[in-house]
């Protein structure tokens, strides 16, 4: 039996999708059978972070409405079998999405695949309770700012109230020169505000716009830190003890380096 | 080098006049009589202690000793602990132990307590007082039905505004750093925050009459 993971946030453009895909892909790297399904109906961009834009014949809508078969509504991925890709429909919205069908293939996907990853809308509205209710595990996605941090507490409230008490962070984009000067919130003070266990840090990448423009996630640039957090990630979500990144400012040396 | 000003404790000859429970007629005139027989002493502070029961003949004596020139400098009341024991309680004490987060709100009758932070966004709504043994970020209101000796305790103040009866205040706008226990009272209509060991000093002075 696989396990369910719903990727959230409250707040949007925090790095949910990328965060899914970077987990979904690193899950299938280390030989994991994945899938990815966007829930963010009207609004799908996992495809694209992905690189499979142009694989999609048919999304989850159709399958759920009876209009394709489970088998060719997932869309392989191009760097192997193991991932999987169920894509969100653009031209509808997420009131078209029908819960209880969409639970009933969950359990389908449960049996199919060792992890099933659910790429949540932003908002607390439908697309959102739609992705939480039938996860076994909800992954919070925050960056340092209060903005973000708030949001995070009140999708926490709502699972909490809903039943759903295995949740975790992943705290997103953070920048240990400004940690480091005071200027930014250490995974520290987040974790204290918010009161859940910690996930996983990843650190704030420049080249992650240019992963997401390729459609190359950045688990897959193997020497990259960014590609170590989401790693230590997906082991810590198979059951390993691997301990948190220590993230260090940039030395002078380092930088000049990276220039060159 | 020497210090310019220096200060030196010094104890004062001061006058305790015990005002016992008797009628208004004999009080007055018994003030009058002791203040021309004592006239050459008027520049001595002088702190009126009435015994329990005799306090509303406190304001006569005040008078009186005023025409004559005393300098008055308090008035000791006897702390009636009895009667105030009972009346706290009566009221209604909620305790609350968890983190309460943003979008989540609670009503209260009667005072509360939280062990546990409150999250910006969240809101606490108590018709007594508020106290909040963790970090407070959100928007609390003691007193919510117009009790204005409702007061508001957080181990950490962070909140962006804090109401107590029909009064609001706002944080101030600078980022606070400080960390200490502090409580928010009502004085004159307006909303004190102030350090809770200064609150405690200053209660303190209040009970003794200085």
């Amino acid at each position: 039996m696989g396990k369910i993971y719903t990727i959230t946030s409250g707040k949007g453009g925090v790095g949910k999708s990328t965060t899914t895909a970077n987990l979904a892909l690193g899950m299938a790297i280390a030989g994991k059978k994945v899938v990815a399904i966007d829930l963010d109906i009207g609004l799908r961009n996992l495809d694209m972070i992905l690189g499979l834009e142009n694989r999609i014949v048919y999304n989850i809508i159709d399958l759920l409405e009876g209009r394709a078969k489970l088998n060719s509504a997932l869309i392989r991925d191009k760097r192997g079998d193991n991932l999987k890709l169920l894509a969100a429909s653009q031209t509808n919205s997420k009131e078209d999405l029908s819960k209880e069908k969409f639970l009933d293939l969950l359990n389908l996907l449960k049996e199919q695949f060792d992890f099933v990853f659910i790429d949540s809308p932003a908002g607390i509205e439908t697309g959102f309770s739609n992705a939480f209710a039938g996860a076994e595990g909800v992954i919070i996605v925050a960056t340092p700012e209060i903005s973000s941090i708030r949001d995070a507490d009140r999708v926490v409230g709502i699972l909490e109230a809903n039943g759903k008490h295995n949740i975790s962070l992943i705290v997103n984009r953070i920048k240990p020169e400004m940690v480091k000067k005071g200027e930014m919130m250490s995974q520290d003070d987040i974790l204290q505000i918010l009161a859940i266990d910690l996930l996983g840090i990843v650190p704030d990448d420049p080249k992650m716009i240019e992963y997401t423009n390729k459609g190359e996630p950045a688990v897959l640039d193997k020497i990259s830190v960014t590609a170590n957090a989401y790693i230590n990630i997906t082991r810590r979500l198979m059951g390993e003890d691997v301990p948190q990144l220590e993230l260090k400012p940039k030395s002078f040396l380092r930088k000049l380096f990276e220039r060159l | 080098m020497s210090n310019a000003i220096e200060a030196k404790g010094k104890s004062i000859v001061c006058f305790e006049i015990v005002v016992h429970k008797d009628d208004m007629k004999k009080i007055e005139k018994e003030t009058v009589r002791f203040a021309k027989n004592t006239k050459i002493f008027n520049t001595r502070p002088v702190i009126i202690k009435p015994d329990s029961g005799a306090e509303n003949l406190v304001p006569i004596v005040t008078e009186n000793l005023k025409k004559f020139g005393f300098h008055l400098i308090g008035c000791q009341i006897k702390q009636q602990h009895s009667e105030s024991v009972s009346k706290t309680e009566k009221r209604e004490i909620t305790a609350v132990h968890k983190t309460i987060r943003s979008g989540q709100s609670y009503e209260i009758d009667g005072d509360m307590v939280l062990f546990g932070n409150l999250n910006s966004g969240a809101e606490i709504k108590a018709t007594g007082n508020i106290v909040i043994l963790g970090s407070n970020s959100g928007i609390v209101h003691a007193g919510a039905d117009g009790d204005e000796s409702a007061v508001i305790f957080s181990m950490k103040l962070l909140s962006p505004q804090i109401r107590i009866a029909d009064k609001v205040a706002r944080a101030p706008r600078e980022n606070r750093v400080e960390t200490e226990p502090e409580i928010a009272f009502l004085s004159s209509s307006t909303i004190i925050v102030q350090s809770y060991n200064d609150w405690l000093i200053r209660n303190e002075k209040l009970n003794l009459g200085i």
